[in-house]
């Protein structure tokens, strides 16, 4: 029973975007993934100087679920967030939500193997992955890397986000 | 796919539906989230009710899907939201 594999197959026409390794390129510095770029603000130190100290919302922010791995699902979203530098129809383009393949591949399997049978009667469907990217950081040359497109923008997508909860803060 | 047909509306399926029937030109529908059944219920709608629509009104939807998980999440309603509609 999987509905984005049926939508996708019945319903070509629509572009379908699947985030996998945006997932795992978001997880933090206390989880198991190695991720690249600035990991000094993905610490547990960091949530608590920039949110957890700000406001009523900062109070209630949770880091202990979840350990090492919150907020997993924000990529998707942030398509959605009109930073410039992302158009969210082409999003081979680069942006915070990670970047994804130009052209839909095939029977797209997803994240979590147990899942990807359920869509076999479904196919074939048409999805856009996630895509890697290549950047270069601090001496280190990421060719190709899955973590690059999420890792490239970390510090932005922070510090906006310190910045929002700091400005709640201001509001009180 | 016996999750979508007759009489399974969803106040989130209509919600969907009834943005659907506003996109306009070039404008893009986009649906993030974990699970898509109410999209596919809406869809499903709009195929049975006005074939003739599908083509045109499909081409405008844009879907963010996380990691596809709606075989775990698959009746949990809280992970859905529409945007980029006119």
């Amino acid at each position: 029973m999987l509905c984005g594999a049926w939508i996708a197959g019945t319903f070509p026409r629509i572009k379908w975007h699947r985030a996998t390794y945006n997932v795992i390129s978001w997880a933090n510095a206390l989880a198991s993934v190695k991720n690249i770029g600035d990991i000094s603000v993905i610490t547990r130190d960091w949530w608590n100087d920039n949110v957890r100290g700000f406001g009523i919302m900062g109070k209630l922010y949770p880091i202990k679920t979840h350990e090492g791995n919150w907020e997993g699902d924000t990529p998707s979203f942030l398509p959605f967030a009109d930073r410039g530098l992302s158009d969210p129809g082409n999003l081979h383009y680069r942006g915070w939500g990670g970047r994804y393949m130009q052209y839909p591949s095939a029977n797209t399997p997803a994240f979590m193997e147990g899942i990807s049978k359920f869509q076999k009667m479904y196919e074939p469907f048409f999805m856009h992955e996630s895509a890697g990217d290549t950047w270069s950081y601090n001496g280190n040359v990421y060719v190709n890397d899955t973590r690059v497109p999420i890792g490239r923008f970390r510090t932005a997508i922070q510090n906006d986000f310190a910045a929002r909860m700091q400005m709640e803060y201001q509001d009180e | 796919m016996d999750l979508v047909g007759d009489g399974k509306d969803t106040e989130a399926s209509d919600h969907i539906l009834s943005r659907v029937w506003m996109m306009t030109g070039a404008t893009s529908g986009s649906v993030c989230g974990a699970k898509s059944i109410d999209l596919a219920q809406a869809l499903w709608k709009l195929k049975h009710d006005h074939p003739s629509k599908v083509e045109e009104y499909t081409g405008k939807i844009l879907v963010y899907d996380i990691a596809g998980q709606d075989a775990l999440w698959g009746l949990d309603s809280r992970y859905i939201s529409t945007d980029q509609m006119a």
